[in-house]
């Protein structure tokens, strides 16, 4: 069911936000939704690196890191 | 994925492209006899391009080989440089390779933090990341050229060399754009390592998943300074151009190229030899260098056994 909805955990740095999305979701909804340029983030899932395509249907846990040097 | 170049890659093949980006770099730059018997000297802050850096040319260093040595600089920012020399530790002693540290409270007698301070006293005219930047790059260079490094390998990355030649062009600073190197700069004058820049093609996101793949990804630290970096904005936009446009960041670098090539044919070479600063003996691009000329404003002492020994 494309309606049923998942729980997302986003976790960036310290910070964690639960999100309710669609089933199917894609990681660049995720982004946009958040208001985050892919271009600056590294998207994990169970640690690993996915594309800003790849598609959400369960509930998970993604971490997002930036990708700036600080100094 | 590489939007630019649409290519999907798996974990050993990303491997792969990213450690042969930077062998092909090498190779095309500095060639295979100009490697062998030489000695890299690393400068190595304890974030993910430089460690990446150093994981790779580590590897490479037994194919070709040549030396690496890792070349750090504290500069005293509390909580957050210490955090990344812990890192960069335990990383240097798997790789097994050399590291030198040196400090600005050796060199120049006061932390970053502490130069900060007196900056603020003074009506803070210059930035952190100035004085950071400056002091930074003399320690680099006199320490590399001390032991006896045929190059001195910095992380800048794709992103990195974007920005500043964006910078300098709204700057309008065409004596910057011709002293900013491409992958291998010209040796000017003896006195100054040649700087070679590996992952001059990789973009910081390459890196970032490089070291995550590699398991070298540097914990989170930021540098409490990084607000004051004038690049911030450049790099926001250069980063949603790169978003709409992907590749934007290539073709800048190619245009970079084309221009610094056409200018420096245009361009008497010999004004853009160095002096030798009258304080410190060091190379500079005025009688005084850019570090004797903070330091002096910031009223710090001269230590000419380490400040690269005085003029000869």
């Amino acid at each position: 069911m494309l309606t049923e909805r998942i729980e997302v955990r986003v976790r960036i740095g310290k910070r964690e936000k639960v999100m309710k999305v669609k089933r199917a979701v894609k990681v660049i909804s995720i982004l946009r939704d958040l208001n985050i340029n892919p271009v600056e983030v590294v998207v994990l899932k169970d640690g690993v690196p996915v594309t800003e395509e790849e598609v959400l249907v369960k509930d998970t846990c993604i971490e997002i890191i930036s990708v700036v040097s600080g100094g | 994925m590489n939007k630019a170049t649409r290519t999907n890659y798996c974990k050993e093949h990303f491997i792969k492209y990213f450690e042969y980006r930077i062998e092909d770099t090498l190779l095309k730059y500095v060639g295979e006899r100009n490697l062998k018997g030489k000695i890299i000297a690393v400068a190595t802050s304890g974030g993910k391009d430089s460690t990446s850096l150093l994981q790779v040319l580590s590897k490479l260093s037994k194919k070709y080989e040549f030396d690496v040595i890792a070349l750090a600089v504290d500069e005293g920012i509390k909580g957050y440089r210490d955090v990344k020399l812990d890192f960069l530790k335990r990383i240097v002693a798997r790789l097994e390779v050399t590291l030198y540290i040196e400090s600005f409270a050796e060199w120049f007698g006061r932390t970053l933090d502490e130069m900060v301070m007196i900056s603020l006293k003074k009506g803070f005219e210059i930035k952190p990341c100035t004085l950071c930047g400056v002091f930074r790059r003399y320690i680099l260079n006199v320490k590399a050229r001390e032991i006896g490094a045929n190059y001195l390998a910095t992380g800048h990355n794709l992103d990195d060399e974007g920005q500043v030649f964006l910078m300098n062009i709204l700057r309008g600073s065409i004596k910057n754009l011709l002293r900013e190197s491409g992958v291998l700069s010209r040796r000017m004058h003896e006195k100054l390592v040649p700087r070679l820049k590996p992952l001059y093609f990789l973009s910081e996101k390459e890196t970032t998943v490089y070291s995550v793949l590699m398991q070298i990804l540097p914990p989170p630290a930021e540098c409490p300074y990084v607000v004051f970096a004038s690049r911030n904005f450049i790099r926001k936009w250069l980063n949603v151009a790169e978003m709409e446009n992907p590749g934007i960041k290539m073709k800048l670098l190619e245009v970079k190229e084309e221009l610094c090539e056409k200018l420096v044919s245009k361009t008497r070479l010999e004004i853009m030899v160095p002096k030798l600063c009258n304080v410190c003996g060091e190379p500079s691009a005025e009688h005084m260098c850019k570090a004797c000329q903070l330091r002096t404003y910031l009223g710090l002492k001269y230590n000419p056994m380490r400040n690269g020994g005085g003029r000869q």
